[in-house]
């Protein structure tokens, strides 16, 4: 029989670092594919290998956290584990975008760059996944006779949050709007 | 004897040298210093219409042998005009590529050297220009500038629109007229705005005219009237091999507003440009049915080209040739004697303003960076310029870094503003700029001649 939530229950290792680098080698390998792929002259290919790792990076950015908390959920893992197991795939392009934009852009800019609309949409929207993942994983656990309330606060207003989120940044006006009251924030505190 | 008689005396012979030294030494420079500008022989200047559209990039044109768009009403104009087939844009942005239609200036001499920087009201334009010369002017269209609508002189109309910080919406854009917030009349901008040019030129076609009329289209959301919607769906694109359906979803690309796969946001876009050159079909008929054919000029030009996956680019902005090579038509009856040319020297975006002036009669302001285009309609011979300056600035948040390059008829040096190294193309060999020479034999004997090009024309100076 399959055991309930017990906080805890493996070790660090297994409960967060196994999920969350799971998490960041199924992003490596689909950035690394993505990338290079095409140089190695296989058109017939490409466009299969654009739609799984190119397309497919940004899916799984989004999904990860319902793999992750599949996987740290009944490990033992906290709530800020299994958290950041899942925004691990966002993270980590979020790492490497900026470090393409600090060789461009001030250390202000650059800081300013992570918060706009491509990042923060991510970001929501991988909360909100945590939140439905969240859900998910107190169901299963409730149907492994564990003692707990699935429906609360904080899963649900991520999940709202998220879909706020999309509303605003790409949704309302085509995502227009939220880009030139980004760039009025950009104006108002760089000097350009 | 038969030949003395047939002989030609010699003191014949020498005045008739005398009488050709004579016309050569009189004439020759009164043909060399005459007014290029028409008014010279009628007391009517030239009507000139100025037709700028967004991203329209230089092959997407059926003449050109695009396989799929279809622009009947451009290949007309080319037909009937000179076709610049190495036409450039010195920054490949859309406001101060603008800015440098308007002044005739790159982008270091009239500010607006990115999307952010505004309008400096100071700058004179060719429009301003022209106005004091007698002509009656109109600007229709997408301004696009940063800042609050300028206050341009010299403009008896000024139609526009601020809607999504000056790039309009393609449906029901409320329009600014003579400073008014005005609602859209027709539901698409295009037709919107050839109305109001339409008009401008009916009631002004007793008169010499300027007119600018300056479109959204072809700029992203690539959205064509409905009857045009879905007409190259399932048509082959032959887009570049290094591109692939996703590239529009690198988040460096998701600013530009690129959301969905590669050709379906390529099919809207020729779906659109087919819908400008319909427009601008009823600009040619305009003229045609007002009489004025003979005595007006009409430029079509491009602000910017576009990337469809070339490089693995979205957009423009960086230096190779699908982002800075514009689509430049000038058609003007009274000075074009070989219509129908493909013009192979280089003219730039600058070059537009001094051009207009000249063909007008007007001076040339010595404030101006280009050259005028008029030795060239005339004579398919001039030899054109030899190198120009292409310059890119900083423009947050588009992860682009500070350029700038030189390029000549065969080659292209670029220089970039952060770490990335420094690129060098042999145009002649590699027009799709897929080989960078630098570090190689070739490349070492090139560099010098390049630099030292791109050094002068950093200063300003001529190479």
């Amino acid at each position: 029989m399959k055991t309930s939530y017990q906080p805890g229950s493996q070790s660090f290792w297994m409960r967060f670092a196994f999920p969350a680098g799971l998490m960041l080698l199924i992003w490596l390998i689909q950035r690394f594919v993505y990338t290079y792929f095409w140089q190695l002259g296989f058109p017939a290919l490409q466009e299969a290998v654009a739609w799984v790792c190119g397309l497919g990076e940004r899916i799984f950015m989004v999904l990860a956290p319902l793999l992750a908390y599949s996987l740290a959920y009944f490990r033992g893992a906290r709530g800020w584990e299994r958290l950041t197991a899942g925004f691990v795939p966002f993270l980590a392009s979020l790492l490497f975008e900026l470090y393409k934009a600090a060789g461009v852009f001030s250390p202000g800019e650059t800081a300013y760059y992570a918060l706009g609309s491509p990042f923060l949409v991510f970001a929501f929207l991988v909360l909100a996944m945590s939140g439905v993942a969240e859900i998910i994983c107190r169901i299963r656990n409730l149907r492994r006779g564990g003692q707990l309330r699935v429906w609360t606060l904080l899963p649900l207003s991520a999940i709202l949050s998220g879909l706020a989120a999309l509303f605003l940044m790409m949704i309302w006006g085509g995502g227009v709007h939220w880009f030139y009251i980004y760039q009025s924030g950009y104006l108002a505190l760089f000097d350009f | 004897m038969i030949r003395d008689k047939m002989k030609i005396p010699r003191r014949v012979i020498l005045s008739l040298i005398k009488t050709i030294l004579i016309l050569v030494a009189v004439v020759g420079p009164m043909e060399l210093f005459a007014p290029t500008g028409w008014a010279a022989a009628d007391d009517r200047k030239p009507n000139i219409i100025f037709i700028l559209t967004d991203d329209h990039r230089w092959d997407a044109m059926s003449k050109l042998g695009h396989p799929v768009v279809e622009t009947p009403r451009l290949d007309r104009l080319s037909d009937e005009g000179v076709h610049f087939t190495n036409a450039f844009v010195t920054t490949s942005l859309c406001s101060p590529s603008r800015a440098s239609f308007l002044t005739g200036t790159y982008a270091h001499t009239h500010g607006v050297k990115n999307n952010l920087t505004p309008w400096n009201n100071q700058n004179v334009t060719f429009l301003e220009l022209l106005k004091q010369a007698g002509y009656t002017t109109a600007f229709i269209g997408k301004w696009h500038m940063p800042g609050s609508l300028p206050r341009l002189r010299g403009l008896d109309r000024f139609i526009t629109f601020t809607a999504q910080a000056g790039q309009g919406r393609y449906f029901d854009c409320p329009l600014i007229v003579d400073g008014q917030p005005t609602p859209s009349r027709k539901p698409y901008i295009t037709e919107e705005l050839t109305d109001y040019a339409l008009a401008f030129m009916a009631q002004n076609s007793a008169r010499a005219f300027c007119l600018y009329l300056s479109h959204k289209a072809v700029h992203h959301q690539f959205l064509p009237p409905p009857e045009i919607r879905g007409r190259y769906r399932g048509r082959d694109l032959y887009l570049p091999p290094e591109s692939d359906a996703w590239i529009s979803f690198n988040l460096n690309h998701i600013y530009c507003g690129l959301l969905g796969p590669l050709s379906w946001n390529y099919r809207k876009y020729l779906e659109t440009l087919h819908a400008t050159d319909r427009e601008i079909g009823r600009v040619l008929d305009k003229v045609d049915e007002l009489g004025l054919r003979d005595n007006t000029i009409v430029v079509y030009v491009g602000d910017n080209g576009f990337f469809w996956g070339e490089h693995r680019l979205m957009d423009k902005r960086w230096a190779y040739e699908e982002s800075i090579r514009v689509p430049l038509i000038v058609r003007a009856p009274g000075l074009i004697r070989d219509p129908g040319r493909l013009a192979p020297q280089m003219a730039l975006n600058i070059d537009l303003a001094p051009t207009l002036l000249d063909m007008a009669g007007v001076a040339i302001p010595a404030s101006m960076e280009g050259v005028s285009l008029v030795p060239i309609l005339r004579d398919s011979r001039q030899p054109g310029r030899r190198a120009w300056l292409y310059e890119y600035f900083k423009d947050f948040p588009y992860r682009i870094p500070h350029i700038r390059a030189v390029r000549t008829q065969n080659y292209k040096y670029i220089e970039y503003g952060n770490h990335r190294p420094p690129e060098l193309f042999d145009l002649a060999r590699d027009p799709r700029e897929m080989s960078n020479l630098m570090g190689t034999t070739r490349g070492r004997d090139l560099l010098p001649g390049l630099q030292a090009m791109l050094e002068k024309l950093k200063k300003g100076q001529r190479p």
